[in-house]
């Protein structure tokens, strides 16, 4: 049962043999690296507050489908016009309560544009609906347009009551009351043919997806700190003196971060099912791409720890890291609205991938055979990360 | 004061050997700065091209090929001329255009007869070409609906006979609008995102490179240096002050910096420079009078140093740093010291002038005293030895 340590304790890798200590040596390091977790009640704030302030702020209230924000500050009598605006699909209406603070919307960029409609129109003489939009922004002729074919419509209706009472001699009931006979139908139709049913729309679904990678991420990178932590205070160096080889301790330390990660993945998993009824679809698909993408966390983790020297290093950098690899794999708005170049950057990120398969699964219904690539992919970065991470902690070990 | 200076002074050399300093002050808030800027700058780039077939050759088939060769001159659209259904199809599934439009045969004709006709759209779901180009149709569509409305309630309400209908087809056309679009431009909005996360950034590094003092002073009380320095004949309180000196030059120079990548390499402009100096030193301060407070209300520098992360990405994401947030939860924005400097600085941007700040600054100064009024009595904690 019981090898005796006669190889020296500095062999890593595959030709090392795992000694019989080692389960309980690699259980020890892992409930010690989670009770520590645990105790760290800052720590928690960010494993398992944040993800859920960021769904809770930027989760229902995206609006990057590719609508055109448009601005409206509409009164009572404009309600027609309001609601033909907010039934566009090019756009995406958002009331104001004044033209100033319009105004002021437009020019932060907050909206693409803005409206003010004022009633009431059937009055003889012209509406004039006031088209706030800065004529330098690329987006403004598009909204423009959407808005120019709502009020086209709206005008058809009030023209003719006009043209019946001025032209025709109708008093203004008989007008109304002829047009209200008018049958609602289209006088020329758009008939749809929509090739892609399963276009991209984001919602909380999307934003659960999202913040699953990227803080799986974060907390792997903040996690890795501890690897620092422990090289510093020398309990790497003491556990060699142990029984436990490096081998044993390098994968004691793996299977802590990969707890770690697993447990931030969990926590936003059935947090947002919970508090946002976020759905992620095949349990099956989802646990191999949450396994998987814990292993990239893991090795990320492990090589960020082996190559900085202090923790105050690592607590400054872990963050923006973080958030920077966020951004750039989509994990902070989807890579569909960035230019082509930020595109193809972002697939050098871990997160896309992994995205990509929780959109597949979680949005589009998809199953383990529809994600293998994706996972191919990620068990790449999983095995690049880690095989780097542990041939540069093995030296420092070996140094220590 | 000296003595301050000679410390705030040895303060900024250790902070700058130290690479994280670095990375909090520069690296980072330029690095997001940047891949935000680039990442988010063309989601307003509108690029539309659309195929379109015209198999009618009549009324219906020139009003929208009118209708998009407007749009085209107003640069919202691309059009591709193909040649019919099946080439507007392959342009569409080859990704050439973003969708496509044809008029089928026979569309004129049924709208003289009165009868309803349709346009086919070949699109994606959800995607902007598409609501482009139903937005070309419908604004076409309008048209003849206007006819058959004024014909329709003529004929309903008996002015006109059915057969003389065609009359009123030139009154329908030639009617003033009832609704028109008046364009109010506005001159000077904020020109691409850049203008924004620059700011957006500096705001929120800030409370990072301010936050680093007070961490540091709780540090040299348990390395003891504190002690040592407490057997100098200077007062206490020029220990305090050249710490703070160091942080706020480290974070002016870093706001600065982050001014000038921003201008010079991304095209984002600031707006009015006292405007975003005033800003930038009220920010500062209330960045300083905040994580003073957390210092004093903890214990170890590991609290000190957690608490100010917690309390300053939640402030960051409230305040709209990593963008603005959905219109019901704005006024949470206003409720941060950087959601308030955010706000001006961003106004500033967008070419307001230096009245914009006043509110803003107003607010940030409310932060500062209150944080300042509850720390100041607790502060000599941080240097007891």
């Amino acid at each position: 049962m019981t090898a005796a340590p006669t190889r020296p304790r500095t062999d890593l890798g595959g030709q090392a043999p795992v000694r019989a200590s080692a389960p309980r040596a690699v259980a020890a390091i892992v409930s010690t690296a989670l009770r520590r977790v645990a105790r760290d009640r800052v720590g928690l704030f960010f494993i398992v507050v944040l993800p859920f302030l960021v769904i809770l702020l930027f989760g229902a209230g995206a609006e990057r489908d590719g609508s055109l924000a448009l601005g409206v500050v509409a009164d009572q009598d404009a309600g027609a016009l309001l609601e033909a605006l907010e039934a566009d699909p090019a756009l995406a209406v958002r009331r104001f309560d004044d033209p100033d603070t319009l105004t002021r919307a437009v020019r932060r960029r907050e909206v693409v544009a803005g409206v003010v409609a004022a009633g009431p129109h059937e009055a003889a003489g012209t509406t004039r609906v006031r088209w706030i939009g800065d004529p330098a922004s690329e987006a403004t002729p598009a909204a423009r347009l959407a808005v120019q074919s709502v009020v086209a419509e709206l005008d058809a209706r009030l023209v003719a009551q006009r043209v019946a009472t001025s032209e025709l001699g109708l008093s203004p009931e008989q007008a109304h009351s002829a047009a209200a006979g008018i049958a609602d139908r289209p006088t020329l139709a758009v008939d749809q043919d929509v090739t892609d049913e399963q276009a991209f729309t984001f919602g909380v679904d999307e934003s659960a997806q999202h913040n699953l990678v990227l803080f799986v991420f974060i907390t792997g990178l903040t996690g890795g700190a501890a690897l620092i932590e422990s090289r510093r205070l020398g309990t790497a160096r003491r556990m060699l003196a142990s029984p436990a080889s490096a081998a044993t301790i390098l994968l004691g330390e793996a299977a802590a971060r990969f707890a770690i990660a697993l447990g931030q993945a969990l926590i936003v998993l059935a947090g947002a099912s919970l508090f946002f009824g976020a759905r992620w679809g095949d349990p099956v698909a989802v646990t191999a791409v949450v396994l998987l993408f814990c292993l990239v966390g893991t090795g990320a983790a492990m090589l960020f720890g082996s190559v900085l020297s202090s923790t105050d290093q690592a607590s400054a950098i872990a963050a923006p890291l973080g958030i920077g690899l966020g951004m750039l794999g989509g994990a902070l708005w989807p890579l569909e609205t960035v230019p082509p170049a930020m595109q193809a950057l972002g697939r050098a990120v871990p997160h896309s991938w992994a995205i990509e398969a929780l959109r597949e699964v979680g949005s589009r219904g998809g199953g383990l055979t529809d994600v293998l690539g994706p996972l191919a992919v990620l068990a790449g970065f999983a095995a690049a990360l880690l095989t780097v991470a542990a041939w540069r902690l093995g030296v420092t070990l070996r140094r220590a | 004061m000296r003595a301050a200076l000679v410390i705030a002074a040895r303060d900024l050399r250790g902070r700058l050997r130290d690479r994280s300093a670095l990375v909090t002050a520069f690296a980072a808030p330029i690095g997001l700065a940047v891949i935000l800027s680039t990442a988010l700058g063309s989601a307003d780039d509108v690029s539309v091209t659309l195929a379109f077939a015209d198999a009618d050759g009549g009324q219906v088939g020139q009003a929208v090929a009118q209708a998009l060769a407007g749009a085209a001159e107003d640069g919202v659209v691309t059009v591709v001329e193909a040649a019919d259904a099946e080439a507007v199809r392959a342009a569409v599934d080859a990704e050439e255009a973003g969708a496509g439009l044809v008029v089928p045969a026979g569309a004129s004709g049924a709208i003289s007869a009165g009868q309803p006709a349709t346009v086919q759209l070949m699109r994606t779901a959800g995607g902007l070409s598409g609501d482009i180009a139903e937005a070309v149709v419908r604004g076409v569509a309008a048209q003849f609906e206007r006819v058959r409305q004024v014909v329709e309630v003529g004929v309903r309400s008996g002015a006109v006979t059915p057969a003389d209908a065609g009359e009123l087809v030139p009154l329908a056309l030639d009617a003033d609008p009832a609704v028109r679009v008046v364009d109010e431009p506005v001159r000077g909005s904020l020109p691409n995102a850049a203008s924004y996360f620059g700011p957006a950034m500096a705001v929120f590094f800030v409370f990072f490179v301010v936050g680093a003092g007070p961490q540091s002073l709780l540090r040299q009380r348990k390395e003891g240096t504190l002690a040592r320095l407490a057997a100098a004949p200077i007062p206490r309180a020029s220990i305090l002050v050249g710490t703070a000196l160091s942080v706020f030059a480290l974070a002016l120079v870093s706001i600065a910096t982050l001014w000038l990548v921003m201008s010079l390499g991304f095209g984002a402009t600031w707006g009015h420079p006292a405007g975003v100096v005033v800003l930038a030193v009220a920010i500062t301060l209330a960045a300083a009078a905040i994580t003073t407070l957390v210092a004093t209300l903890a214990r170890t520098e590991e609290q000190v140093t957690g608490w100010t992360s917690v309390i300053v990405f939640t402030l960051a994401l409230l305040g709209g740093s990593f963008g603005t947030l959905p219109p019901a939860l704005e006024p949470l924005s206003l409720a941060t010291p950087n959601g308030l400097a955010l706000r001006g600085l961003v106004d500033l941007a967008a070419g307001g002038g230096l009245d914009v700040v006043l509110v803003p600054l107003a607010g940030v100064a409310a932060f500062t005293v209150v944080a300042l009024a509850v720390a100041l009595p607790r502060a000599d904690r941080l240097v007891a030895p």
